[in-house]
């Protein structure tokens, strides 16, 4: 099914991002897309002020980690019937315009997940420092490798996820920190599902830190790559179970 | 009278076990331990308790991996040890997955509830 902008429902999971939250919304409303806010165990008036700004909010009672957000926005997307979904940040890193890219690309290739990579990016105004670079280059390697697909940006949270590996991930989807980035990616590898890159302009957050200090980003690496090595991510059906299924 | 070093290694695995059950015996009275975890704790303490009793049936063990019968009873244990954390390791992981469910259950409502109520008041 060809994947447009009303059968495509944009997720945004939110945990204390009062500060930047309408400006994201405010500017995917410019492109007239369906927005979901997943407000994961906010204490402040995140979802309040989503609500406001014409967002669906989804409020999780409980702080479940952004993969816990995702998977129920997930079950959302698939419950009111949408072909696809695009992750975006509330921290205003991931440009509106973009997802337009996301779905063409999805569209010409017939990919089940489009990732959009800051690595293969000409004009990405987002800068890196040296260590969690150096971090984000293991992670891509052994995503690769698992995956056997080229991957440039395994921890890339701006993607677009479609069916039917969207209905497996609204029933399995990893709570742990990089389960939504890169444990998402070498599942769906493995399960023989489509997965590519194309280039994003990514921006610098425009409110709070990095969710995760450098010695944390080297702790759950290793831990990633161990769940990769290990075959213990999460499980889905593989696309070759599901199309049979089907028939 | 000299008491060996093996009497007082058995006398306090006996008297540790005593004070081990009267504490999960405390605990599962106030309700503050489920049954099953109970049986298992208490079973731990029971092999403490009785190490004195079994001592003497654990002598041709122990003298075959030429330790004492108090480090029989302390590996076994230890493998008892292992067995309750890999256990409750289970049992937390069943219930940090029932509740991330019953997390996106309440939102989910939550969202239908107040669709309802805004189609309800047009």
């Amino acid at each position: 099914m060809l994947i447009t902008k009303e059968n495509t429902l944009v997720i945004v999971p939110a945990l204390n991002e009062q500060d930047s939250v309408v400006d994201v919304l405010n500017e995917l409303r410019e492109f007239g897309f369906h927005v979901l806010v997943v407000s994961d165990g906010s204490t402040d008036d995140t979802a309040t002020q989503s609500r406001a700004a014409g967002a669906t909010v989804l409020e999780l009672p409980i702080n479940l980690g952004v993969g816990g957000a995702l998977r129920a926005g997930f079950q959302h997307a698939v419950s009111r019937g949408y072909e696809a979904i695009v992750q975006v940040d509330a921290d205003g890193q991931h440009p509106a315009n973009e997802i337009i890219n996301l779905i063409t690309a999805a569209n010409e290739s017939g990919a089940h997940m489009v990732v959009g990579s800051r690595f293969i990016s000409h004009d990405t105004t987002m800068s890196v420092g040296t260590s969690r670079r150096l971090v984000m280059r293991v992670l891509a390697w052994s995503a690769s490798r698992a995956t056997h697909i080229v991957i440039t940006d395994a921890t890339s949270g701006f993607r677009l996820i479609r069916m039917p590996l969207l209905g497996e991930f609204a029933q399995s989807f990893a709570v742990n920190y990089l389960g939504d980035t890169y444990e998402a990616l070498v599942s769906a590898g493995r399960g023989g599902y489509k997965i590519q890159e194309i280039p994003a302009g990514l921006r610098p957050r425009q409110m709070g830190e990095s969710s995760a200090s450098i010695a944390q980003s080297v702790r759950f690496t290793l831990k990633g790559i161990g769940i990769a090595m290990l075959h213990i991510h999460f499980p889905i059906s593989s696309l070759q179970d599901v199309t049979k299924s089907r028939i | 009278m000299a008491v060996s070093p093996e009497s007082i290694q058995i006398l306090t695995a006996g008297g540790l076990g005593v004070v081990g059950s009267a504490v999960v015996y405390r605990l599962a009275r106030l309700r503050r331990l489920s049954f099953r975890y109970a049986v298992g704790w208490l079973t731990l303490c029971g092999i403490g308790m009785f190490a004195g009793i079994t001592a003497p049936i654990l002598e041709p063990l122990a003298r075959s991996l030429k330790v004492s019968p108090a480090v029989v009873i302390a590996l076994g244990a230890v493998v008892l040890l292992v067995a309750i954390c890999i256990q409750l390791s289970i049992s937390i992981s069943g219930l940090q997955e029932q509740n991330r469910q019953l997390t996106e259950h309440i939102a989910h409502l939550r969202l239908e509830m107040e669709e309802k109520i805004s189609e309800l008041g047009k």
